[in-house]
């Protein structure tokens, strides 16, 4: 409908495993709503000529940066440091490079970890559609519950990949906070 | 993030429901009214439909070949350290040296020492060790010893030593020595660190710091990735700063640089955040002047910003 499949293949492989740098580069500017700048980038990137882009996560990134701008130049109040980390001509260039972003063997084991994190009637209903491959209907009879409940599932699923995706660097940060306690220097 | 009103459970709710079956031309009109109200909609509708791709790849999980990750624990410990240690000593001179020499068992090392300059060695492939200004680095056969100043070092199954730390590296660290104070923070894979004994040794995953005092006092802490990217900023010819004031920047930038920034009375407590090229003090300049306003002023040796 708003994108052709192969737009949709494309952002897959290039922005969604990458997001997260984005995201993570975006919680500087504590007054923005990252989620609003990501999801205009995404609209924005979608209507790009993507065969002539060299660095995908890179021009997100430029137009993601674009949008921050956007947003102070409209704001009535803007903090220095907020202007000095956006200052397009001055500041050197923090595009992330393509040798930052993830290989498809991490984004594997990274899809692996979060499956495994769903709810489980949510991940149950996700590996029979999108690993084994079922359609919904079939999803239902094999589980025993209603295609309703399959949807709703699955739906909730895909919620909470996306919002992995999203935090793919905090999360990690939030799970190592508990383990370090009282271990013994041994 | 994904509220149940947000638009990004909207649009996975929409996303499924399209996966279910053919939309009815009602539904469609739906979507197309909801896609319509909001750019951001749209945005989400776009993100939902890419992830939805992107978890196609799942399907690969299913062959028995796949090797799911080995799992380091990671830790977080309490305290975080000053970033100044970093930036608080050396001063500038203007180029390094690589000697070779022979040490005292008579295994074949080299010496690296740097002045003013940064030094990137590319060893081997995957191995890699990169100087800060005012350091000196001796690498020997089976090892590499960090004498003083700051470099990072990368490699596999790599054996790392300060005076009184003794790291086996799967990735890359960042060490730091004088001569009050031994720091080894892991910024990629991990590093084994050995103990008072022989026996004795911790893993420390990344983000994770160690660090040794005079006294022998030895204290773990934990970094966020933002602090990381800050601390080795300069391993790629950059500084980031953290709202330092734009005096202290300009001592950072003056320990890499022959042409002295010289900030006013005025300007100096000022503060800054961003990343800045090390080599460009100008270009740092020009930021402070659009930023904060002022004149800069130039002669052959300073740059005034007033």
């Amino acid at each position: 409908m708003l994108a052709d499949q192969e737009r949709g293949y494309w952002l897959a492989k290039h922005i969604v495993p990458n997001e997260h740098l984005i995201r993570t580069w975006l919680t500087r500017f504590s007054d923005i709503e990252a989620d609003d700048i990501i999801q205009e980038g995404y609209v924005i990137i979608s209507e790009a000529d993507v065969g002539k882009i060299f660095n995908p996560i890179g021009y997100f990134h430029t137009i993601c940066r674009n949008l921050v701008l956007r947003h102070y130049r409209k704001a009535q109040v803007v903090s220095v440091t907020a202007i000095a980390d956006i200052l397009n001509d001055t500041l050197v260039d923090q595009t992330p490079s393509i040798e930052d972003t993830i290989d498809a063997r991490a984004e594997l084991r990274f899809l692996d970890q979060i499956i495994q994190e769903l709810p489980d009637t949510c991940r149950k209903v996700f590996i029979y559609r999108k690993i084994k491959d079922y359609p919904q209907k079939e999803c239902a009879r094999k589980l025993g519950i209603s295609e309703n409940s399959v949807e709703k599932q699955l739906a909730r699923a895909l919620t909470l990949i996306a919002r992995s995706y999203g935090q793919r660097d905090s999360d990690q940060r939030k799970k190592v906070g508990l383990v370090r306690g009282n271990r013994k220097f041994s | 993030m994904a509220t149940e009103n947000s638009p990004d459970h909207v649009a996975a709710q929409w996303m499924v429901r399209i996966d279910r079956n053919a939309l009815t031309q009602q539904e469609q009109q739906a979507l197309t009214t909801w896609v319509d109200a909001d750019i951001r909609h749209k945005g989400a509708f776009l993100r939902a439909q890419a992830i939805w791709q992107a978890t196609n790849k799942a399907k690969a999980l299913q062959t028995p070949y796949f090797a799911r990750p080995v799992s380091i624990p990671v830790y977080q410990a309490t305290r975080l350290p000053s970033r100044r240690l970093f930036f608080g000593s050396a001063v500038a001179a203007a180029s390094f040296s690589l000697l070779v020499i022979a040490s005292k068992t008579g295994e074949a090392s080299t010496q690296y020492t740097t002045q003013k300059n940064i030094l990137h060695c590319r060893q081997a492939p995957g191995r890699e060790l990169i100087l800060d200004c005012y350091t000196q680095v001796d690498q020997y056969p089976e090892f590499t010893r960090m004498v003083y100043g700051r470099c990072l070092v990368a490699g596999a199954q790599r054996t790392v030593k300060t005076s009184r730390l003794r790291f086996v590296i799967h990735g890359s660290l960042l060490l730091y020595k004088d001569g009050n104070y031994e720091s080894g923070i892991v910024l990629e894979g991990h590093a084994s660190v050995k103990g008072q004994r022989n026996s004795e040794y911790k893993i420390l995953s990344a983000g994770e710091q160690i660090t040794r005092n005079q006294t022998g006092q030895i204290h773990f802490s934990y970094l966020d990735t933002e602090t990381l990217t800050r601390l080795s900023a300069w391993t790629k010819g950059q500084v980031s700063l953290d709202t330092q004031t734009i005096s202290e920047a300009s001592d950072i930038f003056n320990r890499y640089n022959q042409k002295q920034l010289v900030p006013s009375f005025r300007l100096a407590d000022y503060r800054l955040s961003g990343m800045f090229d090390l080599k460009r003090p100008d270009v740092f300049a020009l930021a402070v002047k659009a930023v904060l306003g002022g004149e800069i002023r130039e002669d052959g040796q300073h740059i005034y910003i007033e």
